[in-house]
């Protein structure tokens, strides 16, 4: 039992030292932990009234998948004129990372 | 020995990486900021519950998503939701079932896509914001049923992830209702 946990711990140790680690594009970021939100863009579209959101997920830095555009955002929550667009950035010891996209419109 | 001895600090070492991990994730848990974000608006503040999972059909292993939108100055609040599921449905209502009571509304279709090899039906509705007050309150498991054009389907959650999920939405909505 400990040899195979052993061998998996090594076997995750050398995945993980191989690899990069997950990061995230944030304007601030810690090794052990980052949850930063920040601006995106601004219009000078009045009011929101919808919030859509997107999002991609990378783990260990060796897969990263999703559809974090403003696009698939404003898809999501059939927004057709956009306010202004956030992100936030979230990865925890670089194992696993998200980033989110957030529009707000009408 | 000394092998056995190298192999056993590994081994604490994961555990205490893990056990930092599980720490870390479970304070956050308690942190309702990480479950909706809020706007300030010309005519009130917008709240965006972020999206939550756990609704599912176990036979057809359909899944269920949804998000909340909410102006404090309107009645309702607008429910957005996407449907999973191997075949091609068109919802056309969905009810809210739990304690015996019922909350219908009808649907709008936003879109409908694909994801892997699922297909993506992304609807939306209004709630009026007392029922889904009424809805995120129940202390036994809800039902999601949806009406579509080739019959009912129903959607359940596991009572650990309902726990959870209306624990984080009643404080999300108390927090509403303190700033109005």
């Amino acid at each position: 039992m400990l040899k195979k946990v052993t061998m998996l711990t090594l076997l995750f140790s050398v995945g993980a030292l191989l690899s990069s680690c997950a990061t995230v594009k944030t304007p601030l970021s810690g090794v052990w932990y980052t949850n930063v939100k920040a601006p995106v863009a601004v219009t000078s579209n009045s009011n929101s009234t919808k919030v859509g959101t997107s999002e991609a997920t990378s783990i260990l830095g060796i897969v990263a998948t999703g559809d974090a555009s403003i696009d698939a955002a404003a898809k999501s929550a059939g927004i057709t004129k956009i306010h202004h667009v956030d992100e936030q950035g979230t990865s925890i010891l670089g194992f696993f990372a998200k980033y989110k996209v957030f529009v707000y419109g009408e | 020995m000394a092998n056995n001895q190298i192999r056993i600090a590994c081994f604490a070492r994961y555990l205490f990486f893990l056990s930092l991990l599980f720490l870390v994730s479970a304070n956050n848990a308690q942190n309702i900021s990480r479950y909706y974000t809020s706007s300030l608006q010309e005519n009130g503040t917008l709240y965006f519950i972020f999206p939550q999972s756990g609704f599912g059909n176990n036979d057809s292993k359909s899944k269920l998503t949804y998000d909340i939108t909410y102006l404090t100055t309107n009645d309702t609040a607008t429910l957005n939701f996407s449907y999973f599921d191997a075949s091609r449905h068109v919802v056309d209502s969905v009810s809210f079932i739990g304690n015996n009571k019922r909350y219908s509304s009808s649907v709008k279709k936003i879109f409908i896509g694909t994801k892997r090899r699922k297909w993506h039906g992304r609807y939306s509705s209004k709630v009026l914001f007392t029922d889904l007050n009424s809805f995120l309150s129940l202390t036994d498991k809800p039902r999601i049923i949806l009406y579509t054009q080739q019959g009912a389907v129903e959607l359940t959650i596991k009572a650990r992830t309902w726990k959870k999920q209306s624990s984080v939405a009643k404080k999300i909505l108390n927090l509403i209702k303190y700033n109005q």
